[in-house]
């Protein structure tokens, strides 16, 4: 053996240190003027930067990633803001993983709703579809075995939801206190929560089932309404959530269960289960083109039924999704939720993109809101119908 | 002597053409598959740069950097982890996928900007690769058990001599009708193959070069070039860098670890 070969060895696995980004920028146009006269803007202008940086040593055992991101607001003062979405070091081995810092994780299986994810705040000021999450302070043990998976959390820091300002779009008509949080757990903040998750492949299913306790991620925004003012100040209960989610996948089906029960802690509020049941066909070359349209149809009940502060308490998801399968990957997906108990609750959306550069995309995002009835969850969103373009640059 | 050396060499091609006559063309077209399995046995693992360059009818290109990590597994198909590098809107999306003789594939894909992993239908063998001439299916392991063949004749393949035999997909979501195989005697390497789809009008042509041999047994190709008949588009698959016996094993190809995969 050379020592020429040993050096090369020794570069090949050689400490690595990347980083990329991108920057967005975002136009929105909504369709009327707010008839509560907030704010007749119509148009909104947004930029967004994110950046990820990635190092690892120890032969690729100890990495570290961080990744910030800022974004600037014309309209809304609490929608500039900034985060950082990891911030983490792993110390990754054959079969286990240990990780501390801010992290990010995903659970779950279907689409229009995540109701098994609940280790991350939604970051709702980013987008109301509530994809977005922030950073969680966190230590994550994960545990790899042939029987399953053990993904193990302490959450020590909570964070609360972020909202757009009252005088903004999308504030759903309701005044949000920031930085004004009220708790169960006399800790506030300081809670220390914990999670465990059991993950499984057989065959095909894909299997999880997860306990999380500790402070809900979902405020509640009507024990401290002040109705005269239209302003509350959120609160958050202590839970004790069981999760469980299922996804089949056979031939060109995917079949997808999300389901929850809550306990909770204060006799004020009444524990609940929820569920999202759902379908995803994928047809493969429509009509002799090489382009796929998956479609999916997912139903949501909560048993709290219109009592329920979520918005899917008895809601039917349909959505198609289209990829063009073009050299600039181009892809549309289509959605429509419909409140089954009132027909006048409508929420319909529209997401694409395509590469019109080597790092460049331009994406394009409508949202349309149909709702009448001022109990709705909708309600507040009646007249924040928008279409929003987007063009965002990549870099490294 | 002479009488002997000249009676030898009649019985001899007496032999042959026994044995020749003996042999449908079916038979003679899977033993040529098994041989091409046989000689590619024991590979173990590898790992690779790949580009690929996507060029559509009027000449525009994208080119897509990733990095593949193969696994071979014994009585199975092979267990492949792609992370894409280039286009940087894409960049950090991992595709794992373990192919199977019998039935689907099990793929998984992790999408960075959700740090979410999903399992995907893989009945989209016969759908594009990210947007390229390959399908799926063009890029999953060679399986005997996948084809049935038939050795249609000899014929020269520049300065070697080529078996061409057809492969009929046994699966019927495959999206070929039938592909046609220009495989060498010299080492049993496909250089070229044509592809019908279900209607058996010719859609594409691959042809791949640049063989190179591995651990003094193993022929791998440099470059690989799938064109489109039917739209005119066409794919170069570069690989570099090829390494094997880098140390992988099943723990490096388990889909609760993709977010791992960089």
């Amino acid at each position: 053996m050379s020592l020429l070969l040993v050096l090369a060895a020794s570069q090949a696995t050689a400490n690595t240190f990347s980083w990329d980004g991108s920057i967005e920028l975002e136009q929105r146009y909504f369709f009327d003027t707010q008839s509560d006269s907030f704010n007749n803007e119509r148009g909104q202008t947004s930029a967004k930067l994110e950046l990820e940086v990635f190092r690892d040593w120890n032969e690729g055992k100890d990495t570290f990633v961080l990744e910030p991101m800022v974004r600037v607001d014309s309209q809304d003062d609490e929608r500039s803001h900034a985060d950082l979405r990891q911030f983490i070091w792993s110390h990754l081995e054959d079969d286990w993983e240990l990780s501390a810092g801010l992290g990010r994780v995903f659970w779950g299986v279907t689409e229009s709703q995540h109701l098994v994810d609940v280790v991350n705040q939604t970051d709702l000021v980013e987008n109301i579809d509530g994809e977005d999450k922030l950073g969680q302070p966190m230590v994550r043990f994960q545990y790899f075995h042939d029987l399953g998976t053990i993904d193990a959390y302490i959450l020590p820091l909570f964070r609360p939801r972020t909202f757009p300002s009252i005088k903004s779009r999308l504030s759903s008509d309701l005044g949000v206190a920031a930085n004004n949080e009220v708790y169960e757990s006399s800790q506030a903040d300081n809670h220390i929560d914990f999670a465990l998750r059991y993950s499984q492949t057989l065959g095909v299913f894909d299997l999880g089932f997860s306990i999380f306790d500790g402070t809900s991620r979902d405020p509640d925004l009507f024990r401290l309404l002040d109705p005269a003012s239209a302003t509350t100040t959120p609160f958050y209960p202590q839970i004790t959530q069981y999760g469980a989610d299922i996804q089949v996948t056979t031939g060109a089906w995917l079949l997808k269960f999300e389901g929850v029960e809550r306990d909770f802690d204060d006799s004020f509020y009444d524990d609940y289960s929820a569920i999202t049941l759902g379908a995803e066909y994928t047809l493969v070359g429509l009509l002799g083109s090489t382009y796929d349209l998956g479609m999916l149809a997912e139903y949501s009940r909560d048993d709290r039924g219109e009592l329920a502060t979520a918005p899917f308490q008895n809601d039917l998801f349909l959505g198609a999704r289209l990829a063009l399968n073009d050299i600039n990957s181009s892809e549309v997906l289509f959605g429509l939720v419909r409140d089954l108990d009132d027909s006048k609750s409508n929420s319909v959306f529209l997401e694409g993109s395509t590469r019109i550069a080597d790092s460049v995309t331009a994406n394009i995002e409508l949202r349309y809101f149909e709702s009448v009835n001022p109990s709705d969850v909708l309600y507040g969103f009646r007249d924040d119908s928008f279409i929003q373009l987007g063009l965002q640059y990549f870099f490294d | 002597m002479l009488f002997f050396a000249r009676f030898s060499f009649v019985l001899l091609s007496l032999l042959t053409v026994v044995a020749a006559a003996d042999q449908t063309p079916a038979d003679k077209g899977l033993k040529i598959a098994r041989e091409i399995k046989l000689r590619d046995l024991g590979w173990g693992d590898s790992q690779t740069d790949m580009t690929m360059t996507l060029r559509d009818r009027k000449g525009r290109e994208v080119v897509r950097q990733m990095r593949t990590k193969s696994l071979e597994v014994e009585g199975d198909g092979d267990k492949g982890l792609t992370v894409f590098d280039t286009p940087l809107d894409v960049k950090g999306t991992a595709f794992l996928s373990f192919s199977h003789i019998v039935g689907d594939d099990d793929q998984w894909l992790f999408l960075p900007a959700l740090k979410r992993v999903k399992r995907i239908a893989s009945r989209n063998k016969s759908g594009p690769f990210l947007g390229s001439e390959f399908a799926f299916e063009d890029l999953s392991s060679f399986e005997v058990e996948k084809n049935t063949y038939t050795f249609l004749r000899d014929e020269a393949c520049g300065e070697l001599n080529c078996f061409v035999v057809e492969m009929d997909p046994v699966d019927k979501f495959s999206g070929y009708a039938r592909l046609v195989a220009w495989i060498d005697q010299d080492h049993y390497r496909v250089h070229k193959i044509e592809f019908y789809d279900r209607r058996n009008t010719h859609l594409k042509t691959l042809t791949i070069e640049g063989y190179q041999l591995y651990k003094d047994k193993f022929w791998r190709a440099d470059k690989q070039v799938m064109l489109n008949h039917k739209n005119g588009k066409s794919t170069d698959i570069e690989i570099k860098n090829i390494r094997f016996d880098t140390g992988l094993s099943d723990v490096d190809f388990n889909e609760k670890k993709l977010a791992r995969a960089r």
